[in-house]
């Protein structure tokens, strides 16, 4: 039988050395592999919480796997077209920051003009 | 009745990177026979630099992935990691085949490895971002070898649509006069 401690720290580890590879190999690659392995840290990183069953609730989980998907579909944006690539990454932020101010419940009344 | 010419154009044209692969095995047989076709390649001065690093141990290759943020999908892929016996390609070739060259040769050698693969149904990834100090130390390689790239092979489950190609006219320059 398989140790789970053991288990769960390897998906620690799985995470850690691909940020420290990552960390090596961004000195020689692409400026455009940053974002990338940025994006893909964060499936990444998905796959790490729910695999720790760290995250409480069905809907919530349900939640960032759909978020996982989109992250899976935007890495390949790349190779095909940077500028979608780039597209995808500010309309990512733009999402989350809706996410965030729902999840800190801010609601401002009005846009400034 | 298609020509040589066809034959091979369509291989290569034909061919995509594949990042998701089935959980099917790959035989043995299969890896063997296209790197005994692909040692047929050229490499500069005939050096034959290149070594070839069959991993096919789960465990391993779980552990390389780790050190390898260009591996991204799923599935039950062989791992060849194509390396390059630094001194073997001095001692023989000099200062352009140790800095320059060797490159070369795992470039050449990774292409015919790619399109044989594709000839027998297999598909290929090309994987050059990786921590060549981990998987060294991984695969305990000697001082000399230096890993260049990882292809994994295996059977596709997505193949995915070309990326676009630059124009040829937008590549070539004839100089007639």
């Amino acid at each position: 039988m398989r140790d789970v401690k053991s288990d769960k720290l390897l998906q620690i580890y799985e995470y850690l050395t691909y940020l420290s590879s990552s960390a090596q190999g961004l000195f020689l690659e692409p400026k455009e592999y940053g974002p990338l392995r940025c994006v893909d840290a964060m499936r990444r990183f998905i796959n790490v919480v729910i695999g720790l069953g760290i995250i409480e609730g069905e809907s919530s989980v349900k939640e960032l796997e759909e978020l996982k998907e989109r992250l899976e579909k935007g890495v390949t944006l790349l190779m095909y077209s940077p500028e979608k690539f780039k597209e995808f990454v500010t309309e990512l932020n733009i999402e989350l920051a809706r996410k965030v101010s729902k999840l800190l419940d801010i609601s401002l009344d009005s846009e400034l003009t | 009745m298609s020509s040589v010419f066809e034959v091979l154009a369509n291989v290569i044209m034909s061919r995509r990177t594949i990042r998701e692969f089935t959980d099917d095995e790959v035989p043995r047989e299969a890896i063997r026979k296209i790197l005994d076709v692909a040692r047929w390649g050229p490499t500069g001065s005939n050096l034959q630099d290149w070594r070839f690093v069959i991993v096919t141990n789960r465990k391993l290759l779980k552990a390389i992935k780790m050190f390898s943020p260009g591996w991204v999908g799923g599935g039950n892929p062989v791992a060849v990691i194509i390396c390059s016996d630094k001194e073997w390609a001095f001692s023989r070739g000099g200062p352009l085949a140790r800095d320059i060259m060797y490159l070369v040769h795992a470039g050449i050698a990774a292409q015919t490895i790619a399109l044989l693969a594709h000839a027998l149904g297999l598909g290929t990834n090309m994987i050059m971002s990786f921590s060549k100090d981990s998987i060294k130390t991984l695969l305990k390689l000697p001082e000399s070898w230096e890993p260049i790239m990882i292809i994994l092979i295996g059977y596709p489950k997505q193949v995915p649509e070309p990326p676009p190609r630059l124009p040829l006219d937008e590549l070539i320059v004839w100089r007639e006069s």
